[in-house]
């Protein structure tokens, strides 16, 4: 396990996304359209399919909406979570044909394999085979919610007509009014008076006509009626009666039935299957998708997969020597060129307003470009004894070269005198988009573009000299 | 939009809910954590500045793509708050709504006024008890008197305190491995463990038993006996507590033990009563209106009503006052611990929501402004 997360997991080599977030080259995506990293805080997520955990069969959005997110066919168990496996028997039933035979029909019951948790031990009938789903648990007072729901939609209109009344009418009531104020209307021919008077009437008549199209009295809903007959504690059961923990549900168990939340197990009720949900990213920039699965509930494969290691140079850490504070050392690093393209490389100092606190060691870049070979997998490195010829490769800086990935040996200068050192460099490359054609070749021509990333490499801690501190 | 229903999420102390408009309950009720970095779960009133943000952006998504399964940028949201949500909460809720998530629109609603409404009532007196505190907010014809509102960090996490104080009080045996031992500080469970605790073995004594428990407390008298049973709750594989019937009626009497000047959840109503104008007394006191996931906890309610009749008659500061001798409750609607979330549902439903929501597009060009919940449109950043 650690080795996998120290190969997977390690938050030693950080990309700083364009949000500003740094995190490990395996959760940041690479936008191939914008030509920027983004993370999970810099996209947005969407619903892109909904299935069943258990039974993997996709459900359309507007299926799973009807059916509040629950699978109709998978249950699980209410008192341990598992899911819940329906046990198929033969049951002995009144013939329909023979008023006194007796026939055969496959009958099913829900059974949990975990806890032994079973629909009968808590009296639900069991159901025969097709004769439909087992039967939902109502809410309790359904009736009475949406009678209150009515009731208010009527008080909300009417608050709505009331404003729109005081929006609309005032206009033509207003004209009027003031024209008799300033007694202009007398000076106006008596027509335009007439019309301005109507408009102002009949503007008021609709509007009351509309309010009055509901009423509340069409809705007969008492409020509810305040009581001080409160049912008092069952003293007999808590007092005198051992009781056994495991009858009662927890608290868990009773916020997964929200409706009903049954104080004891034997009120339990199977619950169903929440459904899963496939997201699919999208770059909240260029709206492109950058990541969208398959409908296929059971495939694990991508429409889009834009992750950032597909795209963006690999660094790790090879090798690294003690570090002593303020001198200097020797710190191996490789890059591997996961893309189908050769690249040019680069690395690049900060400029010294990007420098910030976290950094704590200073690293000295080679000023030469270096070329990464594009991604082979057929390639054999071992016997590629061409490519060390092929490349004039400065021995001082570059330690091997192997298929897509070299080793760079680097100076590095902690400048603390304890705790970890943390350096920084900009890697700069070319990028051939695939995806992407250049518009002014006329779509013949992959577009290069050159981009740059912001690495954080964490070295380690350093040493604490002896002396400085005697 | 229209048919896309909206989405209401409330987010407590201890528990979050989460569903949609017009439903008859939530989607779900989930606990108020997110997973730290060590893996470990942080509650999210614990956690300020970015890390709050960061929670928020968190546990939204989980709601969004675990138990509703929509996009965030198709609903809009509403969302409850008590009186007492912090600034810098609610601010830190809002700007991870329209910011982060893109929310279309989003409307604030009191906690307190979502509980009147599938009573239908517009007087009456809140009150909440949770697992912070309990608060009582009276309203009248609509109207919340604010000044009047009382409230004490009374609720689930001081009963949860008081059974682990009670079970090293009283010496509880722990069987740890197959080893019996005597509970100890060192041995505290987490949270979960005592409420489970709490929700399976504990209820609310009886009035005349909790006067004799008081006595017995204050060295006036004999412990009572006939107490309940003791009961062996499994506390996971190699735990097993046989917790004292003691404990189980002595637990929840935090609630209601009166020392001196403190407030105990009865005094909290009579308190309001005192504070609110005297033709309005009568009413009140016979529409409250009782809310929360600590009210669940059996023979609750009966014991307000006992402890009330009793101080309003034996209590000299409120008997002079207070000349009522009838409390009446409003029977819930549906389980207490969501009845502001149903409120909520039902006003969500009404055209209300599209008149009085804030647009992310008016969030955006107020730069993101906005004043108390009483008046919470946004102002205007004109103030230099």
């Amino acid at each position: 396990m650690d080795v996998i997360n120290e190969i997977f997991a390690t938050n030693k080599v950080l990309y700083q996304c364009a949000c500003g977030h740094c995190k490990p080259l395996t959760h940041i995506y690479f936008c191939r359209y914008c030509l920027k990293m983004r993370c999970k805080d810099c996209v947005y997520h969407e619903v892109d399919s909904q299935y069943c955990q258990h039974c993997l069969e996709y459900i359309p959005t507007i299926d799973a909406k009807l059916k509040k997110n629950k699978c109709a066919s998978c249950f699980q168990c209410p008192n341990c979570m598992h899911t819940l496996t329906p046990r198929t028997f033969l049951a002995s039933v009144p013939s329909e044909t023979d008023p006194n035979g007796m026939t055969t029909r496959k009958a099913q019951f829900l059974l949990c394999s975990y806890c032994k948790w079973s629909s009968k031990d808590v009296g639900i009938p069991d159901q025969f085979i097709g004769s439909g789903g087992w039967p939902e648990i109502e809410a309790p007072n359904r009736k009475r919610v949406e009678g209150l729901v009515d009731h208010y939609r009527v008080i909300a209109q009417r608050e709505r007509m009331e404003k729109e009344k005081k929006r609309i009418n005032p206009r033509p009531g207003h004209a009027i009014h003031l024209l008799d104020k300033y007694g202009i209307s007398a000076s106006l021919s008596a027509k335009l008076t007439e019309s301005l008077r109507t408009k102002a009437y009949s503007g008021r008549i609709s509007s009351n006509y509309l309010s009055a199209s509901k009423s509340l009295t069409d809705i007969k809903l008492e409020p509810s009626l305040a009581t001080d007959d409160v049912e008092p504690l069952d003293v007999d059961t808590f007092y005198n009666k051992d009781l056994i923990e495991s009858e009662i549900s927890s608290i868990e168990q009773r916020l997964m039935q929200v409706e009903m939340q049954p104080n004891t197990v034997s009120q339990f009720y199977p619950i169903s299957k929440m459904l899963y949900v496939k997201r699919s990213l999208r770059c909240k920039e260029c709206d492109h998708n950058i990541i969208k699965p398959e409908y296929n509930s059971s495939s694990i494969k991508f429409k889009i997969q834009l992750s950032a290691f597909y795209d963006i140079p690999e660094v790790k850490i090879a090798s690294t020597p003690k570090l002593i504070p303020h001198k200097e050392s020797m710190v191996e690093l490789t890059f591997k060129n996961p893309y189908q393209y050769g690249m040019h490389v680069c690395l690049q100092p900060l400029k010294d307003e990007e420098m910030d606190e976290s950094i704590t060691g200073k690293i000295i870049l080679p000023k030469a470009e270096f070329i990464l070979e594009c991604k082979d997998d057929t390639l054999e490195p071992e016997l590629d004894s061409t490519q060390k010829t092929r490349y004039n490769d400065d021995p001082q800086l570059i330690t091997f070269r192997r298929g897509n990935k070299i080793g760079l040996r680097l100076t590095v200068i902690p400048e603390i005198d304890s705790g970890r050192c943390r350096v920084c460099f900009r890697l700069r490359h070319d990028f051939v988009n695939s995806v992407v054609q250049n518009k002014s070749t006329g779509g013949s021509e992959p577009q290069v573009s050159w981009i740059s990333h912001k690495i954080y490499v964490d070295l380690g801690p350093v040493i604490e000299s002896k002396e400085s501190i005697a | 939009m229209t048919d896309k229903h909206s989405v209401i999420l409330e987010f407590g102390h201890r528990y979050t809910k989460c569903g949609f408009v017009q439903e008859l309950a939530p989607r779900a009720i989930i606990r108020s954590v997110v997973a730290s970095s060590h893996g470990k779960e942080v509650e999210l009133a614990s956690l300020s500045g970015s890390q709050l943000d960061q929670a928020f952006k968190t546990i939204i998504q989980t709601i969004y793509f675990r138990y509703l399964g929509v996009n965030y940028k198709e609903r809009k949201v509403i969302l409850i708050e008590t009186l007492f949500t912090q600034n810098n909460v609610r601010q830190s809720l809002i700007n991870v709504l329209y910011q982060h998530f893109e929310v279309p629109s989003l409307l604030i609603v009191p906690h307190h006024l979502m509980t009147l409404v599938p009573y239908m009532v517009s007087t009456g007196i809140v009150l909440d008890i949770g697992w912070k505190e309990a608060m009582a907010v009276p309203v009248i014809e609509g109207i919340t008197l604010v000044n009047s509102v009382k409230y004490t960090p009374l609720g689930g996490k001081a009963i949860n305190e008081r059974i682990h104080d009670e079970l090293i009080d009283r010496k509880a045996i722990l069987r740890k491995n197959g080893v019996e031992k005597v509970y100890e500080e060192s041995d505290r469970f987490d949270d979960f463990v005592l409420e489970n605790i709490k929700v399976k073995t504990c209820f609310i004594a009886p009035f005349e038993r909790g006067q004799l428990m008081l006595e017995h407390k204050a060295g006036l008298k004999e412990a009572p006996d006939n107490t309940p049973k003791d009961v062996y709750f499994h506390v996971d594989q190699n735990n097993t507590l046989l917790i004292p019937g003691g404990l189980r009626e002595s637990a929840g009497e935090i609630l209601f033990e009166l020392y001196g000047e403190e407030e105990t959840v009865a005094t909290l109503i009579l308190e309001v009563l005192l504070s609110c104008p005297i033709d309005y007394r009568k009413t009140l006191a016979s529409n409250l209106i009782i809310t929360g996931g600590t009210s669940m906890l059996p023979g609750f309610k009966h014991r307000l009503k006992m402890e009330l009749l009793f101080l309003v008659k034996k209590i000299e500061k409120y008997s002079n006052n207070i000349y009522i001798d009838k409390f009446m409750f409003h029977p819930p609607l549906c389980k207490e611990n969501y009845i502001a979330w149903l409120g909520a549902s039902i006003f969500g439903s009404t055209d209300v929501v599209a008149m009085r929501a804030i647009s992310r597009d008016t969030y955006l060009k107020t730069k993101g402004c906005f004043v108390d919940w009483s008046e919470w449109r946004p102002q205007p950043l004109n103030k230099i």
